[in-house]
């Protein structure tokens, strides 16, 4: 919950603001004092009466320079001074300053620490004195100590005597006459209390930061130009501090901030994770926050980030927090801090180690048909002729069934012998297999250590972690590791320079890709009895792309072997990516006057990114190209091999440089009731990426040697397709810049700290292509006003003792990079028919071309019920998106079938409702902490709307490609659509839908011809539009137990079930089977269609989109358990070990509740998440 | 402390100016994409008529589907997933329904985008000594390609030319590469006015020959406006530039040279090739669902080498087409010395040469049938020469979308009409000569978009 914010001090807060600065730099600066207190030959002159106290305090920093910290609420006791003095030497003035006020102050270099004056604990009589002293230490969970912590001793009853003491400068207490028996009370504002036995020495005692407690503790939060206290920000900020985001355990930075921070959705079911801040605000644009790390946009892999690095994360929501970024923050802005020193602190170690096992994946459950079934139905199949025509020059991957089949057909096996073999197959269950030979438990270690430490004008950090990933498919894996130093450098007191460097290196070898690895090629499904090991449990191959008889005659006529074995073939091919990612930061703070600060900030950022696939010589990928391009003689012998038989390396790399500068101004300026917060600047980005693609033939690795003379000219008869085809070629270069200029800022104005009105502005300049230059800037801003109504003299409630308004209003931006205001060509290469560059027209011109524009509201109010019981925050927000990307209506006789311009609109509006609560019972403290988040969208304008009802049947959530969305007006952008279903035919089994006039019917393309959207069946969103956890939080002494349960409501999904054109043409089928219709009465238990033959896509269609496969995808799930044993009680005071914890995390762990009654998961719908558990240890030395 | 204030405010101005100052022009004026360019240099607008993916295809599928061809089972016309492909195959009046096939109309179009932007593109650009060879050819590739568009459009969109109704609709004739210029259709003799003009210039404008089939020469053009001519009935004019396509490209391939056994014999870019183009592929063309039509099949002598090179036997005895000249199971749509010696055979016995017609036919014909056993043809009177060089283009250039041009024009003239039938298991579909479907349904969604009148059909 302590922020420290030393190292940012000088570049983020000004000195009058040091003034009102609440507890969290009094405490930071408290722990770190060395005791070198020197008073340097300041002198100062004051005259006055009954000045404020501060006002004092503020010309006593101007004169000398000192700095001041306390508590503000100090200030409320102080008293007026009335002085006059005149060039007087500090050390005298300031008792002259302090007489008569409640509190006492300490010299510590340049600051002025204020103490409360506590009154001595007397000796009362009615106490039995037995220990004569007690001693103790009060520190913090990072071992820092605690100055000013209250030490109450308790009576028999619990109840508080007037026998008490405080904390010195280094958390050391000393009572004496403590009577026997009695208990100590330990508080710190911010802290849990703690309660002990007395004893002579109590040894140190640590207090547990309250997460509830936001508003008593001050709350940075960072929005990547400037740090603002979170009490005086108009805006939405979500601040997840480190003892939050060290409470899950992960190699990925961004896990850790799923399902603790309201508003944020994750969805892990497409291609990429999906990260959605808020409600949806653009349509067809980029729809993921912005990730800001050190203040600057990270480019490049977030992974490549070690989580242990990071000091917290502040996730922007609303325009006034976001505004800020422009036309990059329309889906918000999450805002990575890194680690850093401090000034004036003891060195220290910090390490962190766990390791994380993982189950396999259950792949075993995957919805597959049984192999009973899938036997019984080729039977069928060949029976009724199915296999009568297979082809004879390019024959299909057939089935062991199929094939023993047609051996008994032919006459050449045994009707008892096909028996028995099939007997045999019906006991296999591929899955088994595959869970087998193809997965394993995955194991992920996690080591980091890291040293920090700072004298009065220098402070630094270094670390390093390593991350060690064992996949659970077997071969892959991941191996991170960084390296990071950042140091910071005071050489005057107005200046401070700050420098870094981070690397990151990481391996990932992808190699295989699981069970969708194991097909028989040529789209054709896996049958569920096949084997891929023998009865030894050594690999053997599949029918794979063409016929084994066909296989085995190509290599009985001399081609190379042809056969596929799914396993050994993993052992044959080699996947790996390697990424770098260098950065490098350099800061200059600079106080220009009391009041003014300037900032120049840059950054270098470079990537590289470096993917090879390598076959080998026996790889199925190689054997199978060389052999298809394999050229006869005249006498049908083989002939030419023009492809060599040799390993093919297949590699591409990319380089990025990424590089920006900011100047920026900072003002912090106090003048009677008002205060005067403001930023301004500007700054200059560029991103070049250049990267290329190539594949060598015959690459020999030992030798580096590569075949030169491949013939890409001639086309080349294949085999056994007969089809004329060149030698693939890969060659290919990239090259893209994007260039901005950005001026931006903020204010913010204080009037009596209770009022307080914000305002930013940002015009973002940049090369998009062939906009106008008048509109490439776009201004966007917001304005923001905060009420503290508790402080009004007005108010008195005393059950509510703290409330605060806040509403924000403003605009941020979006852009879509692949439209353009010229007609663009783009160049594709070399025309595969001539061999010359060619290039397409990618964009019709668009003059009119403008950014997208998201205007939002945001209201809130945070407030604390008396006793903190209960404690929070409620927000409302609407997000507009204006101007937004959409099709238009185009005459496509133009020549352009598409026109993408400004022509859509959404409405977005949700709640973000955090309640905090914590209590205590017995011995045990607890913390629950419940998040809510509402987020809807619907689509406002949209010109070019589609409505053919096929449109609608996919759910375009999941990979969210722009060109398969048909938005409609007044529908989300996502939306669950299916038709209408009518029921199975009790006489056929025929699925059913509804013609125009309302009757049942199996005609399928008069159901479809008089389907329109109009008749469709929408469900509801696609996405939860209701989601949140409750996480609870159990300490008992030094034990702490946390688990957090998620919850998504009001969202359908789709089930997927058995396609039958599919199955027959593919063999890929679905364990639905199993409950189709099969005669008359069926119907009444089941709605999965019967079997026809031939297959009739459209049957098919009208079943798998129909509504009777859609569920809804209500859930509740128990996400993780964390348990903490914290052991720095038990260490001894002088011990080398500083802190210790030891802690335990399990993840997924599976769901409590769902709404479908199918078992499905709709997060994970094909295959469950394994459940994952970690052990760990963190220390401090 | 006052060096230190001009240090400060040194460092201070220093970082703003380098900000403001030197980045503005680097950061905001250069691509985004290296391989992005608004296309304004000879280069680009070589490289816009290169692309393969807009210009190698012709959007030919659904003449092909209507031609009658080859037949379909019931249960392979319902299997196809694509409904204007079965509607096409049982003729019905509209083809395309509410879907977004446009039989070619968008992709056609586009490439008369790509030419428009180059022919203007070319304007802008002055002649020079140096750039006159390259500025002449893109022009007439440019030129060529638009042309061709046109045509095709032309012949799926609109009813077939004749003299003497050429103010009946024709296509939308797009000159200009403005999205916002207006579309309303020309008349029939507009458009084949331009259609013959712009070859005819780009003829002038294109050397003789290009290294790669797949790029408009002199031959092509002269190729193409033969074909022209003959669907507008000016044989004089189709005979001439037959002629001349033929002086660049007399090449036949010798069917006994061929391998016929393979899958597909006929070698992409093989010597006949004039200009190479294929089209986009449908479900129906596909072995074994293609089974080409008994009649047609049971045409060809078995001497014939066509029997065996064009044909691959299905499983249940039928025949499916394998004949393409891109040696795979796409199908052709360029222009060949084969369709050259047709028209020039059709053109002579049109304007009265009718030994030179026979002779120009059995020049082809010798061959594609097994060495020594051709006997040439002869012909009486012109009714008997125009009818065998008619059976033999159905014979020649069957699977090329070009019988449903000729069933169009030839239905014109009493003496040629057919009805063409489908049977799809008892239930029988017929088109019958001049029927008003023989020229396809304008996309719904360009008549939502124009308001331009719709065909009837």
């Amino acid at each position: 919950m302590l922020k420290f914010s030393h190292a940012n001090r000088s570049m983020h807060v000004s000195r009058i603001c040091l003034l009102a600065m609440k507890i969290t730099l009094f405490l930071t600066i408290a722990l770190s004092l060395q005791v070198s207190a020197h008073v340097f030959g300041q002198k100062i002159s004051l005259t006055g009466e009954s000045k404020t106290f501060s006002d004092v305090l503020d010309e006593v920093r101007r004169q000398t320079g000192y700095d001041f910290l306390f508590h503000s609420r100090y200030l409320q006791q102080a008293k007026p001074v009335t002085i006059n003095i005149h060039n007087m030497e500090l050390e005298e003035a300031l008792p002259l300053i302090f007489d008569g006020q409640p509190f006492s102050y300490e010299i510590d270099g340049r600051i002025i620490t204020l103490n409360p004056r506590m009154p001595i604990a007397e000796n009362p009589d009615n106490l039995t004195r037995a220990f004569t002293e007690v001693r103790g230490r009060v520190v913090d969970s990072l071992a820092q100590p605690l100055q000013g912590a209250s030490i109450r001793i308790l009576n028999a009853e619990g109840k508080r005597t007037t026998l008490q003491t405080t904390t010195d400068n280094h958390g050391f207490f000393l009572l004496r006459n403590v009577p026997n028996g009695a208990r100590l009370e330990i508080t710190y504002v911010g802290y849990a209390k703690q309660i002990v036995q007395v004893q002579t020495d109590i040894g140190t005692v640590i207090l547990k930061a309250l997460p509830g407690e936001l508003e008593e503790v001050e709350i940075l939060v960072n929005t990547g130009y400037q740090q603002l206290p979170k009490e005086r920000a108009t805006g939405s900020f979500v601040q997840i501090d480190n003892d939050l985001l060290n409470r899950r355990v992960s190699t990925s930075i961004l896990d850790r901030i799923e399902d603790i921070t309201p508003g944020l959705l994750v969805d892990r079911r497409g291609d990429a994770i999906n990260f959605d801040v808020r409600a949806r605000g653009t349509i067809m644009a980029n729809d993921q926050p912005l990730i800001v790390v050190d203040n600057y946009p990270f480019e490049g892999d977030i992974n490549s980030i070690n989580p242990n690095d990071i000091q917290d994360i502040t996730v922007l929501k609303d325009a006034a927090a976001a505004s800020i970024w422009g036309m990059r923050a329309g889906n918000g802005v999450i805002v990575i801090t890194t680690k850093k020193g401090a000034y004036s602190s003891s060195n220290r170690i910090e390490m962190n180690s766990n390791v994380t096992v993982g189950s396999k994946p259950l792949i075993t459950s995957l919805p597959w048909m049984s192999s009973d079934d899938y036997i019984e139905f080729e039977k069928e199949l060949f029976a009724k002729g199915h296999y009568d025509n297979i082809s004879t020059t390019n024959p299909p991957p057939l089935t062991p069934v199929v094939e023993l089949l047609m051996a008994l057909r032919d006459g050449k096996t045994s009707e008892q012998e096909v028996n028995n073999q099939i007997e045999a197959f019906k006991h296999n269950d591929v899955r088994k297999d595959i869970m087998e030979y193809m997965y394993q438990p995955s194991v992920n270690q996690q080591y980091a250590l890291s040293m920090h430490g700072g004298s009065d004008r220098l402070n630094y950090i270094i670390g390093g972690s390593l991350d060690q990933n064992r996949e659970n498919i077997v071969g892959n894996s991941y191996r991170r590791y960084t390296v990071r130093t950042q140091a910071a450098f005071r050489p005057f007191k107005i200046m401070e320079i700050r420098g870094g460097i981070n690397y990151a290196s990481t391996l990932n070898r992808p190699n295989n890709d699981g069970y969708s690895d194991v097909t028989r090629g040529n789209s054709f499904a896996l049958y569920p009895y096949a084997q891929l090991v023998d009865g030894d449990g050594h690999p053997v191959s599949i029918p794979y792309q063409y016929r084994t008889s066909f296989v085995e005659e190509a290599e009985a006529n001399g081609m190379l072997d042809w056969k596929f074995n799914p396993i050994d073939d993993l052992y044959h091919r080699e996947a790996r990516n390697v990424n770098e990612n260098l950065r490098f930061t350099a800061d200059i703070d600079l106080s220009l006057t009391p009041w003014l600060k300037g900032l120049i900030k840059y950054q270098y950022q470079q990537v590289n990114n470096d993917r090879q696939t390598f076959y080998n010589e026996d790889s199925y990928f190689v054997r199978d190209l060389v052999n298809r391009y394999t050229q006869f003689n005249e006498d049908g012998g083989i002939g030419e091999t023009p492809i060599p038989h040799g390993a093919i390396l297949n590699f591409a790399a990319g380089k990025m440089h990424a590089q920006a500068i900011r100047g920026q101004l900072a003002a912090n300026k106090k003048w009677g009731r008002y205060e005067l917060n403001a930023i301004g600047g500007m700054e200059a980005r560029k991103t070049e990426l250049n990267g290329y693609a190539s594949r060598y033939y015959d690459y020999d690795a030992n030798i580096l040697t590569v075949a030169s003379q491949i013939n890409y000219e001639d086309f080349y008869r294949t085999y056994p397709s007969s089809s004329q085809a060149r030698i693939p070629y890969i060659g290919s270069l990239e090259g893209t810049f994007d260039g901005a200029i950005s001026y931006f800022s903020n204010a913010s104005l204080s009037v009596n700290n209770r009022y307080i009105f914000s305002a930013s502005g940002r015009i973002d300049q940049s090369n998009i292509f062939g906009v106008r230059t008048n509109q490439k800037s776009v201004p966007l801003w917001s304005g923001g006003f905060l009420w503290l109504i508790s402080d009004e003299n007005f108010y008195h409630s005393s059950a509510i003792p703290f409330l605060k308004l806040r509403v924000t209003y403003g605009y941020s931006g979006n852009t879509d990079r692949t439209v353009s205001a010229y007609t663009t060509a783009r160049y594709g290469g070399s025309s595969y028919l001539t061999g010359m560059p060619y290039a397409m027209i990618q964009n019709p011109p668009n003059p009119e071309l403008r950014w997208e524009r998201i205007g939002m509201l945001n209201a809130g109010i945070d407030f604390r019920i008396v006793g903190d019981v209960l404690s929070g925050s409620i927000e409302y927000y609407k997000k507009n998106g204006y101007d937004l990307i959409g099709n238009a209506p185009i005459d496509r006789t133009t020549g352009i079938t598409s026109f993408k311009g400004n022509v859509a609109s959404i409405r977005g509006s949700g709640w973000d409702i955090q309640l905090n609560s914590r209590a205590d019972f017995f011995n045990v403290h607890w913390n629950g902490n419940l998040l809510f988040s509402k987020a809807t969208d619907r689509v406002t304008r949209y010109e070019r709307e589609n409505t053919s009802a096929n449109n609608f049947m996919g759910d375009n959530s999941v990979n969210r490609w722009a060109t398969s969305m048909h938005p409609v007006v007044g529908k989300p952008v996502f939306g669950i659509y299916s038709y209408r279903w009518a029921g199975l035919d009790p006489d056929t089994g025929n699925p059913r839908g509804y013609l125009a006039d309302g009757s049942p019917s199996s005609d399928y393309s008069q159901v479809f011809a008089q389907t329109t959207y109009d008749n469709l069946v929408y469900h509801g969103y696609a996405r939860p539009p209701y989601f949140g956890s409750f996480r609870n939080e159990f300490v008992y002494k030094a034990f702490s137990v946390s688990f957090n349960i998620t919850y998504k409501f009001g969202y359908w999904f789709k089930r997927p079930s058995l396609l039958y054109n599919r199955l027959l043409a593919y063999g890929e089928g679905h364990k639905d089977f199993a409950l189709r219709w099969q005669k008359p009465g069926d119907e009444q238990f089941t709605q999965v269609p019967s079997l026809v033959y031939p297959a009739n896509a459209s049957r098919d269609n009208l079943y798998y989109q129909s509504e009777i496969l859609v569920e809804k995808g209500d859930l509740i799930r128990l996400q993780d358990v964390s348990l903490n044993y914290d052991v720095t009680t038990k260490l001894n005071r002088n011990s080398f070990l500083k802190e210790l914890n030891i802690y335990m995390y399990a993840n997924n762990l599976g769901l409590l509740w769902k709404a479908n009654p199918s078992g499905i998961d709709p997060d994970f719908p094909v295959l469950p998440q394994p459940c994952t558990i970690s052990f760990g240890l963190r220390a401090s030395l | 402390m006052k060096t230190l204030c001009v240090i400060k405010n040194l460092l201070i101005t220093i970082g703003l100016v380098i900000i403001a100052g030197s980045c503005k022009e680097q950061l905001l004026e250069r691509k985004p994409d290296n391989k992005l360019v608004v296309p304004t240099t000879i280069d680009d607008f070589k490289a816009l008529m290169e692309d393969p993916y807009t210009f190698l295809t012709n959007y030919l599928n659904y003449a092909i589907v209507s031609s009658a061809e080859y037949e379909l089972t019931l249960e392979n016309w319902q299997s196809l997933s694509f409904a204007p492909e079965r509607n096409a195959y049982i003729w019905a009046s509209d083809v395309f329904e509410q879907s977004t096939a446009s039989g070619g109309w968008d992709n056609y179009y586009k490439q008369i985008l790509y030419t428009n932007i180059v022919l203007e593109g070319l304007e802008k650009i002055a002649e020079t000594q140096q750039n006159k060879e390259d500025r002449d050819q893109l022009k007439g590739v440019a030129l060529f390609y638009r042309s061709n568009a046109f045509f095709h459009l032309a012949l799926i969109f609109a009813d077939v030319y004749k003299a003497e109704s050429n103010n009946s609709l024709g296509i939308p004739l797009r000159l200009t590469s403005d999205i916002n210029a207006p579309t309303r259709r020309a008349t029939l003799g507009e458009t084949y006015a331009r259609i013959t003009a712009d070859l005819e210039e780009a003829i002038q404008l294109l050397p003789d020959f290009q290294r790669h089939v797949t790029r408009p020469a002199k031959a092509p053009a002269f190729a193409l406006l033969a074909r022209v001519y003959l669907y507008m009935g000016n044989y004089q004019q189709a005979l001439h530039c037959a002629d001349q396509a033929l002086q660049r490209k007399p090449n036949l391939i010798d069917f006994n040279q061929l391998s016929w056994q393979d899958d597909y014999p006929m070698e992409m870019y093989n010597i006949e090739t004039i200009f190479y183009a294929n089209v986009s592929a449908s479900a129906s063309f596909r072995a074994p669902i293609c089974r080409v039509k008994t009649e047609l099949f049971n045409s060809y002598d078995d001497r014939d080498l066509r029997k065996q090179a064009f044909f691959g036997l299905n499983e249940d005895e039928s025949h499916s087409f394998k004949g393409s000249y891109t040696g795979s199971n796409a199908l052709f749509s360029g222009l060949s010395s084969n369709e050259m010696y047709l028209i020039k055979a059709e053109c002579q016995a049109r304007t009265g040469d009718l030994d030179a017609a026979m002779e120009t036919l059995n020049t082809l014909l010798k061959t594609r049938w097994e060495e020594g056993a051709f006997e040439p043809l002869h012909s009486e009177n012109q009714l008997d020469a125009l009818k065998a060089i008619i059976n033999e283009r159905k014979k020649e250039l069957l699977m090329r979308g070009l019988r449903w041009y000729d069933l169009k024009r030839l239905n014109t003239d009493e003496r040629f009409q057919e009805t063409l039938t489908h049977n799809l298991d008892g239930t029988v579909y017929e088109l019958p000569p001049n029927d008003s479907r023989y020229t396809f349904l304008i996309p719904w969604y360009i008549i939502e978009a124009t308001g331009i009148e719709q065909n009837k059909r």
